[in-house]
């Protein structure tokens, strides 16, 4: 088949498409909805702004004073159209704002959750509830404050903190907190871990993806965007979301080619094991199969652990909104025609940790590809190319190799090894693997 | 004036984008049209600042949205037919005609959900390799190779002993 094949045997299968009776009606009608709800937000965000300019002309203060000449024209905190915006069905109700406030200058004076060395207690201005109200999936009512700190005398930012109810307690708490820089900073996972709650300018969009997905031809996230009605956008995670793999992204739908980590809107979580577990093996040491022969100096001698880092980040396997530089704590490592072959492993925030072989290439790059979880890939086993035999890997076991189902066992050797193209069966430990199954 | 606009482009263009969102997701019918009703309802209220171009803007959406919609999908469910080679009849005729075409929206439907939308874009839309690379955000290269592995791996799949694989367990070393 080729293209122009492709073309007519498209257009043949779809051309009797048409969309329902009503389609063009019922798009309508939703997209008036949409555009009625972005302006009800749209219209509270000028009002709020608004509001501050006025305060701003007739009460002047240290901080809303013009600023001197070559002095930077960014926006000055307590004039940040935060500081004036509220939103939330509990933000008028001056009982319930009361005890949030409560909550706030509590929790900042007894440095819970954060603040036990003063860092934040330069507070120029008044805390200002900058939402309140109802999550989903029941968790019940939470509330974003926001106060301006002042770090140093020309650092001035504002400081965000979630409040709401700890479980098994009756009153509000601060819960977490979180400072500006880069960006407008506020996003919490309460602690029932999977109720988020992130501040966002009403009428824009933030991307949440709930956990990375891992395919042959690499990671992929799934976003989804949410956008900000009320000031927040509150979502939920669902029962079965891992929170430490969630992603939250400001502006354009993320991709892996506008990554950027200053996008990246990292979430504060106010629950306990807040904390990934290490899901590697239990290996420290590296084994070289011949990658360095026995002439080579040491100062020339093959920085594996560094290459594979490099391979496993350039090679598009990893989520580039999750990634971090981390060195394999085993590796395996054996020469083959182009270059030196790797074998490690990598986990990803709480995910997985896997098996990824670096198998080199001529061009000096490397084909990285996944072999597997750590839980149960051992022993480690990878086809060489060009029939070229396998490498064998299981840390701490005595391994064996034999030829047939007739063959006698090798000689019985340690960690790991590069066997013959012939070699049909390994035992390690307990483990027995036949190597058709190789990859 | 603006309602007016939006609703005669939605009247005018749906068929053509029906079509193209049936192909991203693998031919099926309500989900494109789930799908292109979602798309449509989040232009709208931007629909003032796109008006000069909407169709691209629209194509372009609605590729996004296919591509994260079937990421999705692929998380719970696999769907990819096991097999696609249906035998043909031993004659052939108009139903043959059919069944190849439907062949080929299923034998898309098992690509890659970023592969499919190259394909679909660069040979059902008619853009160029460019326009695609700019509707997907990634380059030229990208593109390229994404074509040529697609149109390879569609070759495979419509071959008559062709049958899709299960894949390997991951794990397996």
């Amino acid at each position: 088949m080729d293209s122009r094949d492709l073309t007519q045997a498209l257009r043949d299968a779809t051309e009797d498409l048409t969309p329902r009776d009503g389609f063009a009606g019922d798009v309508v009608a939703g997209g008036r909805r949409r555009r009625r709800r972005n302006r009800v937000a749209m219209a509270s965000a000028v009002v709020g702004t608004a509001a501050v300019a006025a305060i701003a002309m007739t009460g002047p203060t240290p901080l809303s004073a013009p600023p001197a000449p070559g002095a930077s024209q960014q926006t000055e905190p307590s004039r940040d159209w935060r500081m004036s915006y509220q939103g939330g069905e509990h933000v008028d109700d001056p009982l319930r704002v009361t005890e949030i406030i409560e909550a706030w200058t509590t929790g900042l004076r007894t440095g819970r959750p954060a603040n036990q060395n003063g860092t934040f207690d330069d507070r120029p201005g008044d805390p200002h509830v900058y939402w309140a109200g109802d999550t989903i999936n029941g968790y019940g009512e939470a509330a974003i404050v926001m106060e301006v700190v002042r770090l140093s005398p020309d650092d001035e930012r504002i400081l965000t903190g979630v409040v709401a109810t700890p479980p098994n307690t009756t009153a509000p708490r601060l819960l977490g907190l979180q400072l500006d820089g880069p960006g407008e900073q506020g996003q919490f996972v309460l602690p029932d871990n999977r109720t988020v709650v992130a501040v966002a300018r009403p009428g824009t969009e933030l991307w949440l993806s709930r956990e990375i997905t891992y395919t042959d031809e690499g990671s992929q996230r799934h976003w989804m965007p949410y956008e900000a009605t009320d000031g927040v956008i509150v979502q939920d995670l669902y029962d079965n979301s891992n929170k430490l793999n969630v992603r939250l992204v400001a502006g354009a739908e993320p991709t892996p080619e506008n990554m950027d980590p200053d996008r990246i809107r990292p979430l504060v979580m106010t629950g306990r094991d807040a904390v990934p577990t290490a899901r590697g093996l239990p290996w420290d040491r590296t084994v070289d199969l011949g990658a360095n022969d026995a002439a080579s100096s040491v100062g020339d001698r093959f920085d594996a652990s560094a290459e594979f880092t490099k391979a496993l980040r350039d090679s598009g396997q990893l989520d580039p909104w999750s990634y971090q530089e981390r060195r394999s704590p085993w590796l395996v490592m054996a020469r083959v025609q182009d270059g030196v072959l790797m074998i490690g492993e990598h986990q990803e925030l709480d995910e997985a940790a896997y098996v990824y072989v670096a198998m080199p290439r001529g061009d000096g790059g490397y084909d990285v590809r996944r072999a597997g979880t750590t839980d149960h890939s051992l022993p480690v086993a990878v086809r060489l190319p060009d029939n070229g035999g396998y490498v064998v890997a299981a840390f701490g076991e005595e391994l064996t190799y034999r030829t047939g189902w007739d063959g006698a066992w090798s000689a019985p050797f340690r960690d790991a090894g590069l066997l013959p193209p012939e070699a049909t069966h390994v035992q390690a430990g307990d483990h027995f693997l036949d190597l058709a199954n190789a990859k | 004036m603006r309602d007016a606009e939006f609703t005669d482009f939605v009247t005018h263009r749906s068929p053509t984008l029906l079509r193209s969102a049936y192909l991203l997701c693998g031919g099926d019918h309500a989900a494109a049209e789930d799908l292109l009703q979602e798309v449509l309802e989040r232009v709208f209220p931007r629909w003032r600042r796109i008006r000069d171009n909407p169709e691209a803007y629209v194509r372009a959406a609605l590729v996004n949205a296919a591509t994260n919609r079937w990421r999705h999908r692929s998380r719970r469910v696999t769907e990819a037919p096991l097999a696609i080679d249906v035998p043909a009849p031993p004659v052939a005729g108009p139903e043959q005609h059919i069944l190849t075409h439907d062949l080929v929206v299923r034998a898309l439907a098992t690509l890659p959900t970023r592969m499919r939308a190259v394909l679909v874009l660069r040979f059902f839309d008619d853009l160029s390799a460019a326009d695609t690379a700019a509707v997907l955000r990634c380059g030229v290269g990208t593109v390229k190779s994404q074509t040529s592995r697609g149109l390879a791996r569609l070759r495979e799949h419509l071959t008559p002993s062709a049958t899709a694989t299960t894949g390997a367990a991951d794990g397996q070393p």
